[in-house]
């Protein structure tokens, strides 16, 4: 009965969409590229998943294999969960992520507020260029900083050696790796990260402010209570899609830092993708773990929402 | 509506699969209609008889190649290097070079394997380990060139003069997979060993050392007495953690190695070896006391240099023209070689390098791919490298241009390439005019050595080859079988990383020699380091049962 309703109503709803999408067609024409980018980009490369359950063969080409050759279950996705690298992999994944939620995420907001109650505008202005330039340099370079600075006799061993200390091989030893991954990360990010809080600052109503002090706020109430809660949407929108983010990691800075020692700590699945499938050409393999990948980000992703939504009532969708 | 886009949207992606796929399937159909071949008594007839095409029968190849970072700034592809000019000359066939982008070989050519973007045929190091012909062959990528070796009677002839040759290529049913370089003098087979700095050893008073014992002596002398005068105990070792000049080299005295070797007969892993705990606790003991480059598993080879350059490394294992570059660029210091270094107590020195066992090269091999439809021809072209005339093009150029016979009747490179007007160095130079050996597939002859080689580097290959460290326990080029290939490949591959992984760990202590039994071996049997062994042993006795 319903449907039967819904009917007309939906003819002419879908005349009106026609009829604007006529009238706007220059808005919509300039939507059109990234639709397409979308499509071509990211949609249509999603028929390759198809592999995963396939034995993907170079004897055959792309679209063979998709449509001619066997298929064989899970049998790339047992093999993974069953070897040794699977624990280790998917652990390290986590674990980098996680600290990067934890020490990489809040420094540009801390960042932020600090520069929002620095008085001075040309101090904060050299601040923020000087803080933001990291961003710009290629990863492979400051890969080659890393190297470099952290080497036997790199500046940070000839700073500790300076007062009396141990010289520390950071990308040698296992336990030291995320460290260095952690804070270089923090070091090229924080300036452009803090960008996004700052407009938000920015657009915190001056009364509130002024409200404040009338009932005898300090400058650190002002924050807790001013501040912080005007941003909190902002934070929240990033934290989610920075948990959608969450198994993806800079696999080109991992690469250009990690070596066979440092395996135990570094090798995160990416890396291992990286490895099995480019490197070994094991492609269905590969595809078969980066599909584990992407199904553990899309639950992350989801969930992390949910939460946001009935704590918050700040989310995504 | 939300539901119509999505549909709307899934309709789009839909046509545009149908029309990709529409495309993938045209370009195969226009592929298959080739030019009009001709019989086979023309095709015999031209062998040996060059020019093989011209104008007004054209001829061009594609060709995949890898380009050496060397040149990779000099030329825009292979044509404009001076022997391949030449060559297209002298045998009428044009060639249309594909190269990859420096440090993304690898890569390149798995993608141009997936897309199956064939070209007529591939230059690469096929046949070294992990990149099994057979592999190539099973995969529909190569063809197996034994059948038309008629069309490349020069190649042929070599292989009928070198039985021994005959037997390291051809694989277990006859096949032959690719043209490689060739090292038939052993003088141009030995070109890596330990280099030493004399000056320093002279400095403290103390002889060349000849064995383990000795090193550990020189390298404590050399930093109790600061012979780089710098104020710092830093005199080491130096080496890499992969690829090359590596640190793990020094196992070899001890009589292991770092990679799957012979023992008594049989096949085996270095790491299961006594010798190998040895050997081990022997890098570690160095590592610990600061006697090996504190940096070396994160060096790559211009950083390796540079430890030399700037005086604090002083001893090495590698190949030996970086004892000509380092006695060039370092005031005042004398590298020499040392053929052999001994093991503790004096026992005997091993090398498991297998390129002094291995009279032909894998990594400059030319294989012609599925997809040629000019195989004798192809033959015909790649043989001309190995004919005399070939042979003088590729590993010297032509005469007049980049070499001339001097008073003493033996090749001199020309002005041309000693003294680049850029100031770029010989060997670098001598990659734009004859790439053989380097760049591609060739003979290598002893005239080419004299000329390419400093006076440095021809002494140190003397002293290599002279005196070689026992050889029996390096593995020969056996092959597998395509169900053998396909029952190890993952688990050599986890095998070989978790080897990686534990040389490091082991060097610098974070692994303890005790733990080899308790931890590593258990760990390498879980991976299957027994099922690759069983493979290897059977395929290892195939090959010596072979003629």
């Amino acid at each position: 009965m319903g449907r039967q309703a819904a009917v007309p109503r939906n003819r002419t709803q879908k005349k009106k969409v026609w009829v604007k999408m006529v009238q706007h067609r220059y808005v919509y024409l300039m939507l059109l590229p990234v639709m397409l980018y979308y499509l071509i980009f990211h949609y249509f490369p999603m028929v390759g998943v198809l592999i995963a359950f396939k034995d993907y063969s170079i004897r055959y080409t792309f679209w063979e294999n998709i449509f001619n050759t066997p298929w064989v279950g899970l049998k790339h996705f047992e093999a993974y969960f069953q070897s040794f690298y699977f624990a280790r992999t998917f652990g390290n994944t986590l674990i980098i992520n996680l600290y990067g939620l934890i020490f990489t995420f809040p420094a540009p907001i801390v960042l932020a507020l600090l520069l929002n109650e620095v008085r001075n505008m040309r101090f904060k202005k050299v601040v923020q260029s000087i803080t933001y330039l990291p961003h710009f340099i290629s990863m492979v370079v400051v890969a080659g900083l890393v190297i470099d600075f952290t080497s036997s006799d790199g500046l940070i061993n000839t700073i500790i050696e300076a007062f009396g200390g141990e010289s520390i091989q950071f990308l040698v030893e296992p336990e030291w790796f995320r460290t260095v991954y952690i804070l270089s990360a923090i070091w090229q990010e924080i300036g452009w990260g803090s960008i996004i809080y700052l407009a938000a600052l920015a657009g915190v109503d001056a009364e509130l402010y002024e409200a404040a002090v009338i009932d005898g706020a300090g400058r650190w109430k002002q924050m807790l209570h001013v501040t912080l809660p005007s941003i909190t949407p902002t934070i929240i929108i990033l934290l989610i899609m920075k948990i959608g983010q969450m198994m993806n990691v800079g696999v080109e800075k991992i690469l250009l830092l990690y070596q066979p020692t440092t395996y135990e700590t570094a090798d995160v699945i990416s890396s291992y993708v990286y490895r099995r499938g480019l490197l070994e050409s094991e492609y269905s393999f590969s595809t078969a773990v980066d599909l584990f990948n992407s199904v553990v980000n899309f639950i992350l992703l989801v969930s992390a929402n949910k939460i946001s939504k009935m704590l918050t009532e700040t989310s995504l969708w | 509506m939300k539901k119509r886009s999505i549909i709307a949207l899934l309709m789009v992606a839909i046509l545009l699969i149908g029309m990709f796929s529409g495309c993938a399937d045209g370009s195969a159909d226009e592929e298959s209609q080739g030019a009009e071949s001709e019989s086979q008594e023309d095709l015999k007839a031209m062998i040996g008889n060059y020019p093989i095409a011209d104008e007004s029968n054209p001829l061009t190849l594609k060709i995949w190649s890898t380009m050496g970072d060397t040149i990779a700034n000099d030329i825009k592809d292979f044509n404009d290097i001076l022997a391949f000019q030449e060559m297209e000359e002298r045998t009428g066939i044009h060639i249309e070079w594909e190269h990859a982008g420096s440090g993304q070989d690898t890569e390149a050519f798995n993608l141009m394997l997936a897309t199956r973007d064939l070209p007529d045929l591939i230059r690469n190091n096929i046949g070294s380990e992990g990149k099994e012909a057979i592999k190539y062959v099973q995969d529909d990528v190569i063809i197996d060139i034994s059948p038309y070796m008629e069309y490349a009677p020069n190649f042929k002839g070599i292989l009928d003069e070198n039985p021994d040759l005959y037997k390291q290529l051809a694989d277990d049913n006859g096949g032959i997979y690719f043209f490689p370089s060739l090292n038939l003098d052993i003088r141009t087979r030995v070109y890596r060993g330990f280099m030493i700095r004399e000056d320093w050893c002279e400095d403290v008073g103390m002889d060349i050392p000849q064995n383990t014992d000795e090193l550990y002596e020189v390298l404590k002398a050399w930093q109790e007495n600061d012979v780089n005068g710098n104020g710092e105990k830093d005199e080491v070792f130096s080496g890499r953690g992969s690829s090359d000049f590596l640190v793990y080299n020094l196992l070899w005295c001890f009589g292991s190695h770092f990679g799957f070797q012979l023992k008594d007969g049989a096949v085996t892993h270095g790491i299961l070896t006594d010798e190998f705990k040895e050997g081990m606790a022997y890098i570690a003991k160095l590592y610990a006391e600061g006697l090996i480059d504190p940096d070396f598993l994160t060096n790559d080879t211009t950083k390796w240099e540079s430890k030399f350059i700037s005086e604090e490394a002083g001893v090495a294992y590698g190949i030996a023209s970086r004892i000509d570059k380092f006695n060039k660029n370092v005031e005042g210091a004398h590298f020499v070689p040392i053929a052999v270094m001994n093991g503790p107590d004096n026992r005997p020195g091993y090398t498991y390098d297998n390129t002094i066992t291995n009279i032909y090269k894998t990594q400059q091999t030319v294989c012609i791919t599925t997809v040629n439809e000019n195989i004798e021809k192809s033959m015909m072209w790649m043989d001309y490298v190995y004919s005399p005339e070939g042979e003088i093009l590729f590993n010297l150029g032509v005469e007049g241009v980049s070499y001339e016979i001097g008073e003493d009747g033996k090749p001199h490179y020309t002005e041309a390439l000693t003294n680049d007007p850029q100031g770029r160095p010989q060997n670098q130079m001598q990659l734009l005019y004859a790439p053989g050996g380097s760049q591609w597939p060739v003979n290598v002859t002893m005239d080419a050595l004299y000329c390419q080689k400093t006076e440095d580097e021809l002494n140190a290959f003397e002293t290599y080859s002279s005196n070689i460290p026992e050889t029996s326990e390096i593995l020969p080029p056996f092959t597998l079988t395509e169900e053998e290939m396909s029952s190890i490949t993952s688990k050599l591959t986890d095998v070989n990383t978790y080897v990686d992984e534990v040389l490091g760990s082991l060097a610098i202590g974070k692994l303890s020699i005790d733990e080899i039994d308790t931890v590593v071996i258990p760990r390498l049997e879980s991976l299957g380091i027994q099922d690759i062994l069983d493979v290897y042993q059977t395929a290892y006795e195939r090959y010596m049962e072979k003629a």
